[in-house]
């Protein structure tokens, strides 16, 4: 399954905005084979912040696990550091 | 200031954008001072109007320092997080005019996010009298001011951490532990992210709460020292 973040918006900064992202989500999640990966897709996105992040991938982890996987996040310096950011917090 | 022209308080008012209602209170307490005819009318200097025109930090720091809480401006009035986030992204549309890069971009829009959207957070149902945000820019100046009349983040932090004592402990803790005034929710990261966002790149940052600064620059570590007036709410200067 491959979801375009952009689709949720371009700006991604606030914690309201993450939650309601993955409440909309959440149907389109529950339609995933049990094995399927769900790929995340930054391509443009132009700003992503933890706040934003930990409410959408966050709980997408805890729900499917490994089987996340994040594509094209190499091209964003917000999009790099928020990542890397989330998983110091949440090894902590 | 002697060569410099005197005008009357409309056009004062007129330049500055803010009501003739709002330069007679700022008279009156001192912020910005006119000078008074033999009949009572205020009149100002040019040069002291164009100086203040450009500085959006002393606009917002009258603002949460103004006894007599009062809206802001509109042009920089952002009632509610919905207001902030679509003058939020029209500050990234423009950043990306100027310099067409985008993780520059990001990282500023980044830092001023996550500072506006605390201020909304922590404050919803609880502001000391007027709700949401100052949000000023200036893209030539290369500055962002972001201030608010919340709780400040001693009181804040309180809520959760009862031995905090000072502001400056609060400041401390609030850049660099997780850790929200909303507990029990899972938050806390906005000023840890944006301390990182600086030990990373060129920006720059000052964040007053209190009697507190927090002074963040990208090649020194993090300083949090008094200052002399102490200011209720939180104000944020941010350059790049």
């Amino acid at each position: 399954m491959l979801i375009e973040l952009k689709k949720f918006g371009t700006t991604l900064v606030s914690r309201q905005a993450g939650k309601e992202a993955y409440a909309a989500f959440l149907p389109t999640l529950r339609q995933a084979g049990q094995n399927e990966d769900i790929l995340i897709d930054f391509s443009g996105v132009n700003t992503f912040t933890p706040s934003w992040g930990d409410e959408f991938l966050t709980p997408l982890k805890e729900q499917v696990g490994d089987r996340v996987k994040l594509l094209h996040t190499d091209k964003n310096a917000s999009v790099k550091l928020t990542l890397e950011f989330l998983g110091q917090i949440h090894s902590q | 200031m002697q060569d410099s022209q005197l005008i009357p308080i409309r056009k004062a008012a007129e330049m500055l954008e803010v009501s003739v209602d709002t330069l007679r209170r700022w008279d009156r307490n001192g912020y910005f001072p006119a000078i008074k005819s033999s009949g009572g009318h205020r009149y100002y200097s040019m040069d002291q109007v164009e100086l203040f025109r450009k500085d959006i930090f002393s606009m917002a720091k009258s603002w949460i320092t103004d006894q007599i809480g009062a809206e802001p401006e509109a042009e920089f009035y952002c009632p509610n997080s919905g207001v902030f986030q679509v003058r939020l992204i029209r500050m990234e549309k423009e950043l990306l005019e100027t310099r067409k890069d985008l993780s520059w971009a990001s990282l500023i829009v980044s830092a001023v996010g996550e500072i506006g959207n605390n201020s909304f957070d922590h404050n919803l149902g609880n502001w000391r009298d007027i709700p949401g945000v100052f949000y000023g820019y200036d893209l030539r100046k290369k500055q962002v001011v972001l201030a608010d009349r919340g709780q400040g983040v001693l009181a804040t932090l309180r809520r959760v951490k009862s031995e905090l004592a000072t502001d400056r402990d609060a400041l401390h803790t609030a850049f660099t532990e997780v850790i929200s005034g909303r507990a029990p929710e899972a938050r806390g990261n906005g000023l840890k992210l944006v301390r990182l966002i600086v030990e990373r790149y060129p920006l720059s940052i000052d964040f007053s709460s209190g009697n507190a600064l927090a002074t963040l620059r990208h090649d020194k570590k993090m300083r949090i020292s008094l200052q002399k007036q102490s200011m209720e709410g939180c104000i944020a200067c941010i350059r790049f």
